[in-house]
């Protein structure tokens, strides 16, 4: 079915926010999930994988403390890094790193559930950076994955855009980058949609239903809040 | 008429954003020069739109099918339009309806018949429909019961229709929704925000409206004609043109101007710009004085024909005729206010004390008419296209001073008061409606939207007075994920200074008509008809051009419509 990418921003905030996460972290996610889309690398059952990993509780958030440092581990231990969870402050992490004792040093992020999420936070943080933003990680059977977010502009620099798409958790490092890659890179442009985002009905169903945890059941007394006259209107 | 000298810089002028962003003063709004439609309509006349009506096949009873293309400089736009039978049972303005007597698509270009029969099976569904990229707004329209059927009966007799009971009403048909940006498959906002004609805010919105009303003039001339082909007349172009489209506006567009903070802030920062820049003005020369005498003179009298049944704004609408009343003397030819300096800025200070909050605001709307080289400009940039950038390496201590620079409004609220959460808003399961609840007595306060800033500010306040100064946001918010939405918020409002309502939105005194009165302010609509405090019905367009006035040079001058004289029909 054909959704647009503003649909995909703020169904998945909306579902990031039905499974718990915090407000700001969902307007992430929707962020990221719809420059994913608007790349063409990617898929949004990648998306929902990690969401589906926070609501059955398989993944968690991390300890803030070694975070500080640049050691992102799931806490508790035992379950997976949740991408969604530990991205946007692995992003900040990286990104305000030259103020930090880290400079140019390896974060590292374990065990993370679905590493394409971090990727995708990475573009769109790198996006109003004068640096890059470089995501590396092992995806099993893929092979090693090096891509660089340079200002909105994904370059990849080991692997193949399917490889991105392999399932498996994986460690993840992250380092700030001073000077732009020299590979072709995927241009996500924020003014150009692509005619048609297609995405499986049964994918953007299992999106939506996490949103419509958010809606309040319908009362007598609600009923009379909306905007309009009575439900018949003869004026 | 000249360029004018300013007697000091303008932002020496602007109204503070704790003077500006208030609900009281929100709620008083009125369209200005740089308002949406405004901007629409000077377009269309600067580069000679052409729309013409190339499909029209409606029945007897007026249900069919109906084509206009609009040709722009460089492209065309057509309104695929869908009348229909509608059960009386099922004729509600509410969101909640699931049929309509019209519905429509804005399409990219000019649709081909497979695209029209796609859209046929789609249009009339409305959000229970799946659109394509090729459609960028998505409306419906129910008919006024009160006006519809008297206009046509009337034109079927072969007489005009009783000016009083088209000024009443002020429109034929009046939109419950219109949809864009995206939303149920249409095109994303991006897919066209770099084509001049609808990069500015709502633009393809506006559009639709102005073709819809074009499509409600012609179907009550149809259905005379074919009720009474020997006999029906056209509809008078004087009451055609006072006819409008109405609203019913509710509470969707609350939330909507909390979650835009950058693109409300450009809105309010240009109608204030552009009244700091009238008020520097070292003179008022004399055309430009002739011409605010004449559009005051014609305020005063869409004031003297604004008649709602809402006491409050009835109430408002007295102060506000006995403010122009004020106005008009104290700029009557001769006046001594046009003797001294910067005379529209003695005008507008003479005005803060002496005339009603509505008074003050409809005098900025009337100061800003006769500068059109110093104003119009300035609505060439009210849209934003990209995301604000978070600044994770801003340090605590720096958060904490821009917190308490920028938002002393928010934390001088008392959520200790159980009257300041009064409210929680929240989306319902009944299409997903934006509803305001009771926290204390209603169920799902649990669920509500997280618009509360004022609420929020203050939790962020008190976290960051726990944490030590030197620390950065990046290490703050991995403690304090929750907060991450109100940190990157605070940043974009201490960049800027318009992007706030100043007024906590979840308190018993918050009455969320002001904040729709605010926006639809910057919409262009006129005739605020409150029905309660949680919606009111509106008028787009009245007084506009109709399609084929367009090239005329009086196209801009419709700003406060009134009712039109039409002498008496003897025969009918």
């Amino acid at each position: 079915m054909h959704v647009s990418l503003s649909e995909i921003q703020t169904t998945v905030c909306k579902a990031a926010v039905a499974v718990g996460l915090p407000l700001g972290l969902g307007e992430d996610a929707g962020r990221a999930a719809r420059w994913m889309m608007a790349s063409g690398v990617g898929s949004l059952a990648a998306f929902v994988d990690a969401l589906d990993a926070l609501d059955k509780g398989r993944s968690t958030g991390f300890d803030a403390d070694r975070a500080i440092a640049g050691d992102f581990g799931p806490k508790p231990a035992g379950r997976l890094l949740s991408a969604l969870r530990a991205g946007p402050s692995a992003c900040d992490l990286v990104a305000s790193a030259p103020s930090t004792d880290l400079g140019y040093g390896r974060i590292t992020l374990t065990d993370v559930d679905v590493p394409i999420v971090i990727l995708f936070e990475a573009l769109v943080a790198s996006a109003d950076m004068d640096k890059g933003q470089c995501v590396a990680w092992n995806a099993g059977r893929g092979g090693a994955i090096e891509a660089v977010c340079w200002r909105g502009s994904l370059a990849l620099i080991k692997g193949a855009p399917e490889d991105l798409l392999a399932t498996d958790s994986a460690e993840i490092t992250m380092h700030l980058v001073a000077r732009e890659p020299r590979v072709p890179a995927i241009t996500v442009d924020r003014r150009i949609q692509r005619d048609a985002v297609e995405i499986d009905e049964a994918t953007w169903r299992r999106v939506t239903t996490y949103g419509d945890r958010l809606l309040v059941e319908a009362t007598e007394t609600s009923r009379l809040t909306g905007a309009g006259a009575g439900v018949i209107d003869t004026d | 008429m000249t360029a004018q000298a300013l007697t000091v810089t303008p932002e020496a002028k602007m109204r503070p954003p704790a003077e500006v962003m208030r609900l009281a003063r929100m709620g008083a709004s009125f369209q200005t020069r740089i308002s949406f439609m405004r901007r629409l309509i000077r377009r269309m006349h600067r580069e000679r739109w052409r729309i013409e009506r190339t499909r029209f096949d409606l029945d007897d009873e007026g249900y069919g099918t109906a084509l206009y293309v609009v040709t722009t400089r460089e492209r065309c736009y057509s309104l695929v339009c869908f009348a229909h039978y509608l059960e009386p049972e099922r004729r509600t303005d509410r969101v909640i309806a699931e049929a309509w007597d019209a519905t429509f698509s804005l399409f990219d270009g000019v649709p081909t018949d497979a695209d029209i029969d796609r859209l046929a099976k789609q249009t009339p569904k409305q959000e229970a429909g799946r659109f394509q990229a090729s459609e960028l707004v998505m409306s419906r329209a129910n008919k006024s019961l009160r006006l519809f059927g008297r206009v046509v009966d009337s034109l079927a007799q072969g007489g005009q229709p009783d000016p009083d009971a088209i000024d009443a009403v002020g429109y034929l048909m009046r939109t419950t929704a219109v949809y864009a940006n995206g939303k149920f498959g249409m095109a994303d906002r991006t897919r066209y925000a770099d084509r001049p004609e609808l990069a500015p805010p709502y633009q393809a919105e506006m559009l639709t409206v102005y073709l819809i009303r074009g499509f409600t003039l012609d179907l009550v001339e149809h259905l005379a004609r074919r009720r009474a082909p020997d006999r029906a007349v056209t509809l008078d172009r004087r009451l055609k043109r006072h006819l409008g489209i109405g609203n019913a506006t509710g509470l969707g567009m609350a939330p909507f101007l909390v979650s835009h903070p950058v693109l409300i802030h450009n809105w309010f920062h240009a109608r204030e710009t552009a009244l700091a820049k009238v008020r520097s003005l070292e003179v008022a020369t004399p055309d430009r004085r002739v011409r605010f005498r004449a559009l005051l003179a014609q305020a005063e009298r869409h004031v003297a024909e604004w008649n709602v049944d809402d006491e409050l704004q009835t109430a408002r609408i007295a102060a506000l005729r006995e403010g122009l009343r004020l106005l008009t003397e104290w700029t009557a030819e001769g006046s001594e206010i046009f003797q001294g300096p910067a005379p529209w800025d003695a005008l507008y200070r003479r005005a803060e004390g002496a005339v009603s909050i509505e008074g003050q605001e409809l005098l900025v709307s009337l100061l800003l008419e006769p500068y059109p080289e110093l104003i119009d400009e300035l609505g060439e940039a009210l849209q934003v296209d990209r995301e604000e950038a978070f600044d994770p390496s801003m340090t605590v201590a720096e958060m904490r001073a821009i917190v308490d620079r920028h938002y002393a409004w928010a934390l001088a609220v008392d959520f200790g008061d159980p009257r300041e959460s009064q409210y929680f808003w929240y989306y319902s399961t009944e299409k997903i409606e934006p509803r305001r609840g009771a926290r204390r007595d209603e169920p799902g306060a649990e669920k509500e939207m997280q618009i509360a800033v004022a609420r929020d500010v203050q939790a962020l306040r008190v976290a960051l007075g726990e944490r030590p100064g030197d620390e950065i946001m990046a290490a703050f918010l991995m403690r304090h994920a929750e907060l991450r939405h109100v940190a990157r918020r605070v940043q974009i409002g201490a960049r800027y200074a318009y992007a706030e309502i100043q007024d906590n939105i979840i308190a018993a005194s918050c009455s969320p008509i002001d904040i729709l009165r605010g926006k639809l302010a910057f919409f262009g609509v006129s005739k605020f008809d409150p029905k309660s405090d949680l919606w009111t019905r509106i008028t787009m367009y009245q007084g506009a051009p109709l399609d084929d006035e367009l090239d005329r040079g009086d196209a801009d001058d419709w700003c406060f419509p009134v009712k039109p004289v039409i002498e008496p029909c003897t025969s009918h």
